[in-house]
């Protein structure tokens, strides 16, 4: 089997963060899966957990996630990805796991996203944490 | 239910892929054994989920809130 690269939205990550007994957490515990963010993610999982107060001073939740940076305006990123989201302010989510070529786009809020489009015309699945342990196991991962 | 036959049930729980218990001459399956036709996850695997979903409802809000500012705040990305 060949490399499963995914794509993390930011609730997986604070998802992790809040609780080590959790889909989430098992994910960016497994190290055979190579993960993405953008710094956009990084900025907005920074954020959430300060107005959560989890203090990430002694966690480095980003130790083993691959950073990309989209280089796209906003004006670019809207008119090309508008088409998969319900708010155009969820988009930067689609162009990250787009420009990484993943196979997964890993999220809490399926509802965010227009999932059958996502996998239609770019070949990415949106699925829930669970469900891609289910996945992971079904291909003895 | 299962859309399985009697057999292949039977051979299921020989394997241990379905944890049964047997009384007298009668199988009973618990729930659990069952939670992927109900949820599409083994039940470990669901538990998992549960774990993060108790706490997706804290984050949602919060996180579309910080999403916004951000678009706000950027121009490009």
């Amino acid at each position: 089997m060949g490399e499963i690269k995914i794509f993390l939205d930011s609730d997986v990550i604070v998802s992790a963060l809040l609780s080590e007994a959790g889909a989430s957490f098992a994910i960016l515990g497994n190290l055979r899966i190579s993960k993405v963010v953008t710094n956009t993610i990084r900025a907005e999982v920074f954020e959430v957990a300060r107005r959560l107060g989890i203090d990430l001073s002694q966690k480095d939740i980003f130790h083993d996630l691959e950073i990309i940076a989209l280089k796209l305006d906003k004006a670019r990123l809207v008119e090309t990805y508008i088409q998969y989201v319900l708010d155009k302010e969820d988009s930067h989510v689609v162009a990250g796991a787009h420009k990484s070529k993943v196979n997964f786009l890993l999220t809490h809020n399926l509802k965010h996203y227009r999932v059958d489009e996502i996998k239609t015309r770019l070949g990415i699945i949106v699925m829930r944490p669970g469900s891609f342990l289910q996945y992971l196991r079904s291909q003895g991962v | 239910m299962l859309q399985l036959s009697k057999n292949t049930v039977y051979e299921l729980i020989t394997r241990g892929e379905i944890v049964a218990k047997k009384f007298g001459k009668v199988y009973r399956i618990p729930v659990s054994s069952l939670s992927f036709l109900f949820t599409g996850m083994d039940d470990d695997v669901y538990k998992l989920q549960m774990v993060d979903e108790k706490n997706t409802r804290k984050i949602e809000g919060i996180l579309a809130s910080v999403r916004k500012d951000v678009w706000e705040k950027s121009k490009s990305f």
